[in-house]
Protein backbone atom coordinates (compact mmCIF):
# COMPACT_ATOMS: atom_id res chain seq x y z
CA UNK A 1 0.00 0.00 0.00
CA UNK A 2 3.10 2.17 1.00
CA UNK A 3 4.60 1.28 -2.56
CA UNK A 4 2.49 2.49 -4.40
CA UNK A 5 2.01 5.83 -2.83
CA UNK A 6 6.10 6.24 -3.01
CA UNK A 7 6.05 4.99 -6.18
CA UNK A 8 3.17 7.48 -7.54
CA UNK A 9 4.51 10.37 -5.32
CA UNK A 10 8.24 9.44 -7.33
CA UNK A 11 6.39 9.71 -10.76
CA UNK A 12 5.22 13.13 -10.24
CA UNK A 13 9.07 13.86 -8.67
CA UNK A 14 10.54 13.07 -11.57
CA UNK A 15 8.14 15.10 -13.61
CA UNK A 16 8.97 18.37 -11.57
CA UNK A 17 5.06 18.54 -9.86
CA UNK A 18 5.90 17.19 -6.44
CA UNK A 19 5.06 19.78 -4.17
CA UNK A 20 7.72 20.57 -0.88
CA UNK A 21 5.34 18.58 1.39
CA UNK A 22 5.39 15.58 -1.09
CA UNK A 23 9.29 15.85 -1.41
CA UNK A 24 9.24 16.06 2.80
CA UNK A 25 7.39 13.08 2.41
CA UNK A 26 9.88 11.30 0.37
CA UNK A 27 13.02 11.77 2.13
CA UNK A 28 11.64 10.39 5.14
CA UNK A 29 10.81 7.69 3.67
CA UNK A 30 14.28 6.99 1.72
CA UNK A 31 16.73 7.94 4.71
CA UNK A 32 14.56 6.01 7.28
CA UNK A 33 12.85 2.90 5.55
CA UNK A 34 15.66 0.59 6.23
CA UNK A 35 14.27 -1.57 3.88
CA UNK A 36 13.41 -0.48 0.21
CA UNK A 37 13.52 -2.07 -3.33
CA UNK A 38 16.26 -2.13 -5.14
CA UNK A 39 15.50 -0.29 -7.75
CA UNK A 40 15.09 3.12 -5.31
CA UNK A 41 18.46 2.72 -3.93
CA UNK A 42 19.33 5.64 -5.79
CA UNK A 43 16.82 7.83 -4.36
CA UNK A 44 17.89 6.73 -1.01
CA UNK A 45 21.64 7.92 -1.47
CA UNK A 46 20.38 11.35 -3.52
CA UNK A 47 17.86 11.43 -0.59
CA UNK A 48 20.48 10.96 2.04
CA UNK A 49 22.75 13.02 0.17
CA UNK A 50 20.63 16.43 0.25
CA UNK A 51 20.06 15.95 3.98
CA UNK A 52 23.76 15.64 4.97
CA UNK A 53 24.44 18.56 2.18
CA UNK A 54 22.17 20.73 4.34
CA UNK A 55 24.42 20.62 7.58
CA UNK A 56 26.98 21.91 6.18
CA UNK A 57 28.19 25.12 7.56
CA UNK A 58 30.59 28.20 7.11
CA UNK A 59 33.91 27.27 8.28
CA UNK A 60 34.11 29.73 11.19
CA UNK A 61 37.76 29.72 11.76
CA UNK A 62 39.60 30.98 15.42
CA UNK A 63 40.72 33.55 14.85
CA UNK A 64 43.39 34.12 18.06
CA UNK A 65 43.62 37.37 18.65
CA UNK A 66 44.95 38.02 21.91
CA UNK A 67 43.84 41.23 23.69
CA UNK A 68 46.77 42.92 25.82
CA UNK A 69 46.12 42.42 28.98
CA UNK A 70 45.77 45.28 31.26
CA UNK A 71 47.98 45.21 34.17
CA UNK A 72 44.19 45.65 36.20
CA UNK A 73 43.23 42.86 35.02
CA UNK A 74 45.68 41.03 36.27
CA UNK A 75 45.15 42.51 39.82
CA UNK A 76 41.93 42.02 39.71
CA UNK A 77 42.21 37.86 38.58
CA UNK A 78 44.89 37.63 41.61
CA UNK A 79 42.04 39.05 43.90
CA UNK A 80 39.35 36.84 42.03
CA UNK A 81 41.76 33.80 42.74
CA UNK A 82 42.61 34.56 45.94
CA UNK A 83 38.71 34.99 47.02
CA UNK A 84 38.01 31.98 45.42
CA UNK A 85 40.49 30.12 47.64
CA UNK A 86 39.56 32.06 50.64
CA UNK A 87 35.59 31.05 49.90
CA UNK A 88 36.60 26.54 48.88
CA UNK A 89 38.72 27.05 52.03
CA UNK A 90 35.49 27.37 54.37
CA UNK A 91 34.01 24.14 52.64
CA UNK A 92 37.07 22.45 52.96
CA UNK A 93 36.47 22.37 57.02
CA UNK A 94 34.61 19.55 56.14
CA UNK A 95 37.21 17.64 55.26
CA UNK A 96 39.82 14.81 57.62
CA UNK A 97 42.16 17.00 60.15
CA UNK A 98 45.47 16.14 58.12
CA UNK A 99 43.88 16.31 54.90
CA UNK A 100 42.98 19.67 55.90
CA UNK A 101 45.87 20.76 57.70
CA UNK A 102 47.68 19.79 54.08
CA UNK A 103 45.09 22.01 52.54
CA UNK A 104 45.46 24.85 54.59
CA UNK A 105 49.33 24.76 54.08
CA UNK A 106 48.90 24.62 51.06
CA UNK A 107 46.53 27.28 51.09
CA UNK A 108 48.73 29.63 52.87
CA UNK A 109 51.87 28.87 51.16
CA UNK A 110 49.52 29.84 47.94
CA UNK A 111 47.63 32.87 49.58
CA UNK A 112 51.54 34.11 50.53
CA UNK A 113 52.78 32.95 46.63
CA UNK A 114 49.32 35.23 45.52
CA UNK A 115 49.98 37.81 47.77
CA UNK A 116 53.82 38.57 46.30
CA UNK A 117 52.60 38.18 42.70
CA UNK A 118 50.11 40.90 43.55
CA UNK A 119 52.24 43.10 45.11
CA UNK A 120 54.27 42.85 42.14
CA UNK A 121 51.57 43.46 40.08
CA UNK A 122 50.57 46.52 41.82
CA UNK A 123 53.96 48.08 41.96
CA UNK A 124 53.84 47.27 38.16
CA UNK A 125 50.76 49.09 37.84
CA UNK A 126 52.38 51.98 39.94
CA UNK A 127 54.61 52.19 37.49
CA UNK A 128 52.36 52.10 34.76
CA UNK A 129 50.53 55.03 35.92
CA UNK A 130 53.91 56.89 36.21
CA UNK A 131 54.81 56.29 32.97
CA UNK A 132 50.83 57.72 31.98
CA UNK A 133 51.59 60.63 34.10
CA UNK A 134 54.96 61.13 32.75
CA UNK A 135 53.61 60.97 29.14
CA UNK A 136 50.65 63.33 30.01
CA UNK A 137 53.67 65.97 31.26
CA UNK A 138 55.11 65.69 28.02
CA UNK A 139 52.36 65.99 25.88
CA UNK A 140 51.69 69.01 27.72
CA UNK A 141 55.56 70.30 27.24
CA UNK A 142 55.36 69.49 23.60
CA UNK A 143 52.29 71.69 23.54
CA UNK B 1 25.21 50.84 20.88
CA UNK B 2 26.93 49.93 17.99
CA UNK B 3 28.13 46.50 19.45
CA UNK B 4 24.92 45.41 20.25
CA UNK B 5 23.62 46.03 16.41
CA UNK B 6 26.49 44.14 15.07
CA UNK B 7 26.14 41.37 17.50
CA UNK B 8 21.76 41.62 16.34
CA UNK B 9 22.97 41.67 12.63
CA UNK B 10 25.37 38.46 13.48
CA UNK B 11 22.85 36.77 15.07
CA UNK B 12 20.49 37.09 12.42
CA UNK B 13 22.57 36.64 9.78
CA UNK B 14 24.42 33.39 10.90
CA UNK B 15 22.10 30.72 9.60
CA UNK B 16 21.94 32.81 6.21
CA UNK B 17 25.65 32.81 6.48
CA UNK B 18 25.73 29.10 5.93
CA UNK B 19 22.94 29.04 3.54
CA UNK B 20 25.16 31.22 1.46
CA UNK B 21 27.87 29.54 1.93
CA UNK B 22 26.38 26.40 0.77
CA UNK B 23 25.33 27.62 -2.52
CA UNK B 24 28.13 29.35 -3.21
CA UNK B 25 30.14 26.39 -2.97
CA UNK B 26 27.57 24.65 -5.29
CA UNK B 27 27.94 27.25 -7.79
CA UNK B 28 31.89 27.88 -7.63
CA UNK B 29 32.32 24.19 -6.77
CA UNK B 30 35.37 25.23 -4.37
CA UNK B 31 35.67 25.72 -0.44
CA UNK B 32 37.97 28.29 -0.90
CA UNK B 33 36.35 30.61 -3.41
CA UNK B 34 32.78 29.97 -1.42
CA UNK B 35 34.26 30.76 1.58
CA UNK B 36 35.78 34.22 0.08
CA UNK B 37 32.36 35.03 -1.76
CA UNK B 38 30.52 34.52 1.27
CA UNK B 39 32.36 36.87 3.17
CA UNK B 40 31.81 39.29 0.21
CA UNK B 41 27.98 39.12 0.42
CA UNK B 42 27.67 39.25 4.11
CA UNK B 43 30.04 42.45 4.49
CA UNK B 44 27.92 43.68 1.94
CA UNK B 45 25.02 43.07 3.99
CA UNK B 46 26.67 44.45 7.06
CA UNK B 47 27.60 47.53 4.98
CA UNK B 48 24.31 48.33 4.05
CA UNK B 49 21.99 50.83 6.27
CA UNK B 50 19.68 48.97 8.76
CA UNK B 51 16.39 50.25 7.72
CA UNK B 52 16.90 49.33 4.17
CA UNK B 53 18.28 45.91 5.24
CA UNK B 54 15.06 45.74 7.66
CA UNK B 55 12.73 47.15 4.86
CA UNK B 56 13.55 43.64 2.85
CA UNK B 57 9.99 41.32 2.63
CA UNK B 58 12.76 38.26 3.43
CA UNK B 59 16.71 39.37 4.05
CA UNK B 60 17.09 35.92 3.35
CA UNK B 61 15.82 35.55 -0.57
CA UNK B 62 17.42 38.95 -1.12
CA UNK B 63 20.99 37.76 0.34
CA UNK B 64 20.58 34.43 -1.73
CA UNK B 65 19.84 36.15 -5.15
CA UNK B 66 23.14 38.48 -4.25
CA UNK B 67 25.26 35.57 -3.40
CA UNK B 68 23.87 34.05 -6.68
CA UNK B 69 25.08 37.09 -9.06
CA UNK B 70 28.22 37.67 -7.16
CA UNK B 71 28.93 33.88 -7.57
CA UNK B 72 28.06 34.50 -11.71
CA UNK B 73 30.07 37.41 -12.19
CA UNK B 74 32.66 35.28 -10.98
CA UNK B 75 32.40 32.44 -13.10
CA UNK B 76 32.10 35.01 -16.15
CA UNK B 77 35.93 36.10 -14.75
CA UNK B 78 37.97 34.07 -16.80
CA UNK B 79 40.23 33.71 -13.58
CA UNK B 80 37.91 32.62 -11.56
CA UNK B 81 37.25 30.14 -14.04
CA UNK B 82 40.76 28.69 -14.24
CA UNK B 83 40.65 28.66 -10.62
CA UNK B 84 37.72 25.81 -10.19
CA UNK B 85 38.92 24.05 -12.86
CA UNK B 86 42.18 23.59 -11.78
CA UNK B 87 40.61 23.03 -8.26
CA UNK B 88 38.24 20.27 -9.86
CA UNK B 89 41.13 18.32 -11.63
CA UNK B 90 43.60 18.46 -9.13
CA UNK B 91 41.16 16.84 -6.76
CA UNK B 92 40.03 13.78 -9.50
CA UNK B 93 43.96 13.47 -10.55
CA UNK B 94 45.70 12.80 -7.21
CA UNK B 95 42.83 10.60 -6.23
CA UNK B 96 44.17 7.15 -5.73
CA UNK B 97 41.91 4.17 -6.70
CA UNK B 98 40.93 3.02 -3.15
CA UNK B 99 39.84 6.66 -2.75
CA UNK B 100 37.70 6.45 -5.36
CA UNK B 101 36.01 2.88 -4.60
CA UNK B 102 35.95 4.32 -0.94
CA UNK B 103 34.25 7.43 -2.17
CA UNK B 104 31.54 5.28 -3.87
CA UNK B 105 29.76 4.18 -1.57
CA UNK B 106 30.46 7.37 0.58
CA UNK B 107 27.56 9.69 -0.20
CA UNK B 108 30.26 12.13 -1.40
CA UNK B 109 29.75 10.74 -4.72
CA UNK B 110 26.46 12.03 -5.17
CA UNK B 111 27.57 15.57 -4.75
CA UNK B 112 30.59 14.91 -7.32
CA UNK B 113 27.43 13.87 -10.10
CA UNK B 114 25.70 17.30 -9.17
CA UNK B 115 28.85 19.36 -9.28
CA UNK B 116 29.52 17.86 -12.94
CA UNK B 117 26.58 19.46 -13.67
CA UNK B 118 25.98 22.79 -15.76
CA UNK B 119 25.99 25.93 -13.21
CA UNK B 120 22.14 26.51 -13.60
CA UNK B 121 21.46 22.84 -13.03
CA UNK B 122 23.45 23.00 -9.93
CA UNK B 123 21.94 26.13 -8.50
CA UNK B 124 18.03 24.62 -8.73
CA UNK B 125 19.32 21.23 -7.09
CA UNK B 126 21.11 23.03 -4.47
CA UNK B 127 18.24 25.32 -3.68
CA UNK B 128 15.05 23.02 -4.30
CA UNK B 129 16.49 19.60 -3.15
CA UNK B 130 18.72 21.21 -0.50
CA UNK B 131 17.57 23.93 0.74
CA UNK B 132 14.06 23.40 -0.20
CA UNK B 133 13.11 26.70 -1.36
CA UNK B 134 9.36 26.94 -2.92
CA UNK B 135 9.21 27.59 -6.75
CA UNK B 136 8.17 30.79 -6.18
CA UNK B 137 11.01 31.21 -4.36
CA UNK B 138 13.49 29.78 -6.73
CA UNK B 139 11.99 32.06 -9.13
CA UNK B 140 12.57 35.04 -7.84
CA UNK B 141 16.16 34.40 -6.71
CA UNK B 142 17.34 33.04 -10.41
CA UNK B 143 14.63 35.51 -12.46
CA UNK B 144 13.07 32.57 -14.65
CA UNK B 145 9.25 31.54 -14.14
CA UNK B 146 8.08 28.87 -12.12
CA UNK B 147 7.10 26.91 -15.10
CA UNK B 148 11.05 26.66 -16.71
CA UNK B 149 11.95 25.52 -13.16
CA UNK B 150 9.81 23.21 -13.16
CA UNK B 151 10.79 21.46 -16.41
CA UNK B 152 14.76 22.42 -15.63
CA UNK B 153 13.77 20.38 -12.02
CA UNK B 154 12.74 17.34 -14.31
CA UNK B 155 15.36 17.74 -16.52
CA UNK B 156 17.77 17.17 -13.62
CA UNK B 157 15.98 14.33 -11.66
CA UNK B 158 15.67 12.24 -14.48
CA UNK B 159 18.91 13.12 -15.74
CA UNK B 160 20.34 12.12 -12.17
CA UNK B 161 18.61 9.02 -11.75
CA UNK B 162 19.36 7.64 -15.32
CA UNK B 163 23.72 8.47 -14.09
CA UNK B 164 22.94 6.78 -10.62
CA UNK B 165 21.50 3.60 -12.19
CA UNK B 166 24.32 3.58 -15.04
CA UNK B 167 26.59 3.46 -12.08
CA UNK B 168 24.51 1.27 -10.06
CA UNK B 169 24.54 -1.38 -12.93
CA UNK B 170 27.95 -0.49 -13.79
CA UNK B 171 29.18 -2.00 -10.03
CA UNK B 172 26.79 -4.61 -10.75
CA UNK B 173 28.37 -6.02 -13.39
CA UNK B 174 32.10 -5.53 -12.59
CA UNK B 175 31.41 -7.86 -9.76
Amino acid sequence: MELKAIEKLLNKYLEGETSLKDEAVLRTYFTQESRIPEAWIPYRQFFGYCKEAKKETFPVKQNKQTKPIKSWMLVAASIALVFALQLSGLFEQKAAPFEKQQAELAFQQFQTQMKTVSNHLNRGAQKVAYLDYWNDTTQKLIK
Amino acid sequence: MQLTADRSFFNQIEEIRNKIFRITKRILVSQEEAEDATQEVIVKLWQMDESKRNGFKSLEAYSVTMAKNYCLDRLKSKQAQNLSLDERYSGSVSDSLTKKIEQRDDLNWVGKLIDELPEKERMIIQLREIEQYDFDEIASILNLPEGTIRVYLSRIRKKLRKQFLDIQNHGIKSN
